[in-house]
Protein backbone atom coordinates (compact mmCIF):
# COMPACT_ATOMS: atom_id res chain seq x y z
CA UNK A 1 0.00 0.00 0.00
CA UNK A 2 1.58 3.33 -1.02
CA UNK A 3 1.74 5.91 1.80
CA UNK A 4 0.43 8.66 -0.47
CA UNK A 5 -2.57 6.51 -1.27
CA UNK A 6 -3.15 5.98 2.47
CA UNK A 7 -3.04 9.75 3.12
CA UNK A 8 -5.38 10.48 0.20
CA UNK A 9 -7.72 7.76 1.34
CA UNK A 10 -7.82 9.25 4.84
CA UNK A 11 -8.59 12.68 3.40
CA UNK A 12 -11.42 11.23 1.29
CA UNK A 13 -12.82 9.47 4.35
CA UNK A 14 -12.63 12.73 6.35
CA UNK A 15 -14.43 14.66 3.59
CA UNK A 16 -17.20 12.07 3.27
CA UNK A 17 -17.71 11.91 7.02
CA UNK A 18 -17.98 15.70 7.24
CA UNK A 19 -20.43 15.76 4.37
CA UNK A 20 -22.63 13.13 5.94
CA UNK A 21 -22.66 14.56 9.47
CA UNK A 22 -25.68 16.80 9.01
CA UNK A 23 -27.61 18.51 11.76
CA UNK A 24 -30.26 16.01 12.81
CA UNK A 25 -31.97 17.53 15.81
CA UNK A 26 -35.75 17.56 15.55
CA UNK A 27 -36.79 20.89 14.07
CA UNK A 28 -40.55 20.65 14.66
CA UNK A 29 -40.46 21.91 18.27
CA UNK A 30 -38.15 24.79 17.31
CA UNK A 31 -40.33 25.81 14.35
CA UNK A 32 -43.53 25.60 16.40
CA UNK A 33 -41.98 27.65 19.21
CA UNK A 34 -40.64 30.31 16.80
CA UNK A 35 -43.97 30.42 14.95
CA UNK A 36 -45.96 30.89 18.15
CA UNK A 37 -43.58 33.66 19.20
CA UNK A 38 -43.96 35.33 15.81
CA UNK A 39 -47.73 35.34 16.03
CA UNK A 40 -47.68 36.69 19.60
CA UNK A 41 -45.20 39.43 18.65
CA UNK A 42 -47.30 40.44 15.63
CA UNK A 43 -50.44 40.55 17.78
CA UNK A 44 -48.63 42.67 20.38
CA UNK A 45 -47.38 45.05 17.67
CA UNK A 46 -50.86 45.49 16.23
CA UNK A 47 -52.69 45.81 19.53
CA UNK A 48 -50.24 48.24 21.11
CA UNK A 49 -49.54 50.14 17.83
CA UNK A 50 -45.77 49.64 18.04
CA UNK A 51 -45.32 51.24 14.62
CA UNK A 52 -42.55 53.75 15.28
CA UNK A 53 -39.18 52.48 14.00
CA UNK A 54 -37.55 52.13 17.44
CA UNK A 55 -40.61 50.42 18.98
CA UNK A 56 -40.92 48.13 15.95
CA UNK A 57 -37.27 47.13 16.12
CA UNK A 58 -37.34 46.66 19.90
CA UNK A 59 -40.34 44.35 19.62
CA UNK A 60 -39.03 42.20 16.80
CA UNK A 61 -35.37 42.10 17.82
CA UNK A 62 -36.58 41.13 21.30
CA UNK A 63 -38.73 38.39 19.78
CA UNK A 64 -35.72 37.23 17.71
CA UNK A 65 -33.57 37.03 20.86
CA UNK A 66 -36.28 34.96 22.61
CA UNK A 67 -36.59 32.72 19.54
CA UNK A 68 -32.84 32.11 19.34
CA UNK A 69 -32.60 31.51 23.10
CA UNK A 70 -35.55 29.13 23.05
CA UNK A 71 -34.18 27.26 20.02
CA UNK A 72 -30.86 26.89 21.81
CA UNK A 73 -32.54 25.45 24.90
CA UNK A 74 -34.72 23.04 22.88
CA UNK A 75 -31.74 21.79 20.84
CA UNK A 76 -29.63 21.45 24.01
CA UNK A 77 -32.35 19.44 25.71
CA UNK A 78 -32.55 17.10 22.73
CA UNK A 79 -28.78 16.65 22.75
CA UNK A 80 -28.74 15.84 26.47
CA UNK A 81 -31.60 13.38 26.01
CA UNK A 82 -29.64 11.61 23.24
CA UNK A 83 -26.49 11.77 25.40
CA UNK A 84 -24.70 13.67 22.66
CA UNK A 85 -22.64 16.83 22.67
CA UNK A 86 -24.72 19.94 21.89
CA UNK A 87 -21.94 21.88 20.15
CA UNK A 88 -21.22 19.11 17.65
CA UNK A 89 -19.55 19.71 14.25
CA UNK A 90 -22.92 19.70 12.43
CA UNK A 91 -24.32 22.27 14.90
CA UNK A 92 -21.20 24.40 14.42
CA UNK A 93 -21.59 24.27 10.64
CA UNK A 94 -25.26 25.28 10.84
CA UNK A 95 -24.36 28.21 13.11
CA UNK A 96 -21.56 29.25 10.72
CA UNK A 97 -23.94 29.05 7.75
CA UNK A 98 -26.58 31.17 9.50
CA UNK A 99 -24.14 33.85 10.69
CA UNK A 100 -23.40 35.98 7.58
CA UNK A 101 -27.01 36.58 6.58
CA UNK A 102 -28.24 37.08 10.14
CA UNK A 103 -25.36 39.47 10.88
CA UNK A 104 -26.26 41.43 7.73
CA UNK A 105 -29.83 41.65 9.01
CA UNK A 106 -28.59 42.98 12.34
CA UNK A 107 -26.38 45.58 10.63
CA UNK A 108 -29.22 46.76 8.45
CA UNK A 109 -31.39 47.14 11.56
CA UNK A 110 -28.86 49.56 13.02
CA UNK A 111 -28.69 51.49 9.73
CA UNK A 112 -32.46 51.84 9.62
CA UNK A 113 -32.72 52.91 13.25
CA UNK A 114 -30.01 55.52 12.80
CA UNK A 115 -30.69 56.67 9.25
CA UNK A 116 -34.35 55.93 8.51
CA UNK A 117 -35.99 56.46 11.87
CA UNK A 118 -39.47 56.81 10.41
CA UNK A 119 -42.58 54.65 10.69
CA UNK A 120 -42.97 54.50 6.89
CA UNK A 121 -39.73 52.52 6.55
CA UNK A 122 -40.74 49.63 8.81
CA UNK A 123 -42.20 47.62 5.91
CA UNK A 124 -38.94 48.02 3.97
CA UNK A 125 -36.95 46.93 7.02
CA UNK A 126 -39.26 43.91 7.41
CA UNK A 127 -38.58 43.04 3.76
CA UNK A 128 -34.82 42.99 4.36
CA UNK A 129 -35.15 41.03 7.59
CA UNK A 130 -37.32 38.36 5.95
CA UNK A 131 -35.09 38.20 2.87
CA UNK A 132 -31.89 37.80 4.93
CA UNK A 133 -33.59 35.23 7.13
CA UNK A 134 -34.63 33.21 4.06
CA UNK A 135 -31.03 33.33 2.81
CA UNK A 136 -29.75 32.24 6.24
CA UNK A 137 -32.16 29.29 6.34
CA UNK A 138 -31.20 28.26 2.81
CA UNK A 139 -27.47 28.33 3.67
CA UNK A 140 -27.99 26.32 6.84
CA UNK A 141 -30.04 23.84 4.81
CA UNK A 142 -26.89 22.47 3.17
CA UNK A 143 -25.96 20.98 6.56
CA UNK A 144 -29.47 19.85 7.49
CA UNK A 145 -31.98 17.35 6.19
CA UNK A 146 -33.57 18.13 2.85
CA UNK A 147 -36.59 20.40 3.04
CA UNK A 148 -34.95 23.21 4.96
CA UNK A 149 -33.42 24.65 1.80
CA UNK A 150 -36.85 24.55 0.16
CA UNK A 151 -38.30 26.38 3.17
CA UNK A 152 -35.61 29.02 2.74
CA UNK A 153 -36.48 29.40 -0.94
CA UNK A 154 -40.19 29.69 -0.06
CA UNK A 155 -39.44 32.59 2.27
CA UNK A 156 -37.21 34.32 -0.30
CA UNK A 157 -39.68 33.80 -3.14
CA UNK A 158 -42.65 34.77 -0.99
CA UNK A 159 -41.30 38.08 0.26
CA UNK A 160 -39.74 38.98 -3.11
CA UNK A 161 -43.00 38.28 -4.97
CA UNK A 162 -44.99 40.27 -2.44
CA UNK A 163 -42.79 43.33 -2.85
CA UNK A 164 -42.53 42.89 -6.62
CA UNK A 165 -46.33 43.03 -6.82
CA UNK A 166 -46.38 46.16 -4.64
CA UNK A 167 -43.74 47.89 -6.73
CA UNK A 168 -45.34 46.93 -10.06
CA UNK A 169 -48.73 48.06 -8.85
CA UNK A 170 -47.12 51.34 -7.64
CA UNK A 171 -48.74 50.64 -4.31
CA UNK A 172 -47.66 52.43 -1.18
CA UNK A 173 -45.05 50.71 0.98
CA UNK A 174 -46.69 52.34 3.98
CA UNK A 175 -48.35 49.12 5.12
CA UNK A 176 -48.41 47.69 8.61
CA UNK A 177 -45.26 45.61 8.79
CA UNK A 178 -46.51 43.61 11.79
CA UNK A 179 -48.82 41.69 9.43
CA UNK A 180 -45.85 40.88 7.19
CA UNK A 181 -43.68 39.76 10.09
CA UNK A 182 -46.55 37.82 11.66
CA UNK A 183 -47.12 35.92 8.44
CA UNK A 184 -43.52 35.03 7.61
CA UNK A 185 -42.14 34.53 11.12
CA UNK A 186 -45.40 33.36 12.68
CA UNK A 187 -47.87 31.59 10.44
CA UNK A 188 -45.33 30.14 8.00
CA UNK A 189 -43.19 28.74 10.82
CA UNK A 190 -46.22 27.28 12.59
CA UNK A 191 -47.30 25.61 9.35
CA UNK A 192 -43.82 24.21 8.67
CA UNK A 193 -43.47 23.06 12.27
CA UNK A 194 -46.83 21.27 12.06
CA UNK A 195 -45.76 19.64 8.79
CA UNK A 196 -42.49 18.44 10.35
CA UNK A 197 -44.32 17.18 13.43
CA UNK A 198 -46.83 15.18 11.38
CA UNK A 199 -44.36 13.61 8.97
CA UNK A 200 -42.53 11.32 11.34
CA UNK A 201 -41.71 8.08 9.74
CA UNK A 202 -42.52 4.65 11.12
CA UNK A 203 -39.83 2.01 10.78
CA UNK A 204 -39.83 -1.68 10.09
CA UNK A 205 -36.64 -3.65 9.72
CA UNK A 206 -35.90 -5.15 6.33
CA UNK B 1 -18.89 3.27 5.08
CA UNK B 2 -17.27 6.66 5.67
CA UNK B 3 -20.61 8.40 5.33
CA UNK B 4 -22.42 5.88 7.49
CA UNK B 5 -19.75 6.17 10.18
CA UNK B 6 -20.61 9.84 10.71
CA UNK B 7 -24.40 9.54 10.85
CA UNK B 8 -26.76 7.29 12.82
CA UNK B 9 -28.37 6.33 9.50
CA UNK B 10 -28.63 7.61 5.96
CA UNK B 11 -31.28 7.02 3.33
CA UNK B 12 -30.47 5.28 0.05
CA UNK B 13 -31.15 8.51 -1.87
CA UNK B 14 -28.88 10.56 0.41
CA UNK B 15 -26.06 8.05 -0.14
CA UNK B 16 -26.70 7.97 -3.88
CA UNK B 17 -26.57 11.75 -4.36
CA UNK B 18 -23.61 12.26 -2.01
CA UNK B 19 -21.57 9.54 -3.71
CA UNK B 20 -22.85 10.27 -7.24
CA UNK B 21 -23.46 6.59 -7.90
CA UNK B 22 -26.16 4.84 -9.90
CA UNK B 23 -28.86 2.86 -8.10
CA UNK B 24 -27.45 -0.46 -9.27
CA UNK B 25 -23.88 0.39 -8.33
CA UNK B 26 -24.83 1.55 -4.85
CA UNK B 27 -27.10 -1.45 -4.30
CA UNK B 28 -24.23 -3.79 -5.16
CA UNK B 29 -21.93 -2.09 -2.65
CA UNK B 30 -24.57 -2.05 0.09
CA UNK B 31 -25.43 -5.70 -0.52
CA UNK B 32 -21.77 -6.71 -0.25
CA UNK B 33 -21.38 -4.81 3.04
CA UNK B 34 -24.67 -6.24 4.31
CA UNK B 35 -23.49 -9.79 3.54
CA UNK B 36 -20.32 -9.15 5.56
CA UNK B 37 -22.46 -7.92 8.45
CA UNK B 38 -21.09 -4.36 8.33
CA UNK B 39 -24.26 -2.56 7.24
CA UNK B 40 -27.90 -2.95 8.31
CA UNK B 41 -30.69 -2.00 5.91
CA UNK B 42 -34.15 -0.97 7.09
CA UNK B 43 -37.19 -0.44 4.88
CA UNK B 44 -40.08 1.77 5.90
CA UNK B 45 -42.50 4.31 4.42
CA UNK B 46 -42.41 8.10 4.43
CA UNK B 47 -45.23 10.11 2.84
CA UNK B 48 -46.56 6.83 1.45
CA UNK B 49 -43.28 6.27 -0.39
CA UNK B 50 -40.86 3.44 0.37
CA UNK B 51 -37.80 4.58 2.29
CA UNK B 52 -34.63 2.54 2.59
CA UNK B 53 -32.14 3.53 5.24
CA UNK B 54 -28.69 2.14 5.95
CA UNK B 55 -26.65 2.17 9.12
CA UNK B 56 -23.38 0.67 10.30
CA UNK B 57 -23.57 -2.36 12.57
CA UNK B 58 -21.27 -2.73 15.58
CA UNK B 59 -19.07 -5.04 13.49
CA UNK B 60 -19.05 -2.43 10.74
CA UNK B 61 -17.95 0.34 13.11
CA UNK B 62 -15.19 -1.90 14.50
CA UNK B 63 -13.95 -2.84 11.01
CA UNK B 64 -14.04 0.80 9.89
CA UNK B 65 -12.12 1.95 12.98
CA UNK B 66 -9.50 -0.77 12.37
CA UNK B 67 -9.16 0.33 8.74
CA UNK B 68 -8.63 3.95 9.80
CA UNK B 69 -6.00 2.83 12.33
CA UNK B 70 -4.20 0.89 9.62
CA UNK B 71 -4.15 3.86 7.24
CA UNK B 72 -2.90 6.19 10.00
CA UNK B 73 -0.19 3.68 10.88
CA UNK B 74 1.00 3.58 7.23
CA UNK B 75 1.06 7.39 7.05
CA UNK B 76 2.99 7.61 10.37
CA UNK B 77 5.54 4.99 9.34
CA UNK B 78 6.27 6.71 6.04
CA UNK B 79 6.46 10.27 7.31
CA UNK B 80 9.88 11.79 6.49
CA UNK B 81 12.03 12.13 9.65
Amino acid sequence: MEPKWAEENLQTIRTLMERSAVYRRALAPIMLYAGALGVIAAAAGLVFHLDAMRAFCSLWLGAAALAIGGAFLIARRQALKDKESFWSPPTRRVAQALSPALTSGAIISVLFIVGANDESFTALLAFFWILFYGCAIHSAGFFMPRGIRLFGWMIIAGISSFFAVLVLAHASLNLNAHWLMGFFFGVLHLAYGAYLYLTEKGKSAA
Amino acid sequence: MSMLAAAPELSFTELRSALAMTDGNLTTHIRALQQEGYVAVAKSYQHNRPLTTCSLTAAGRKAFAEYIDLLEQIVRQNKPK
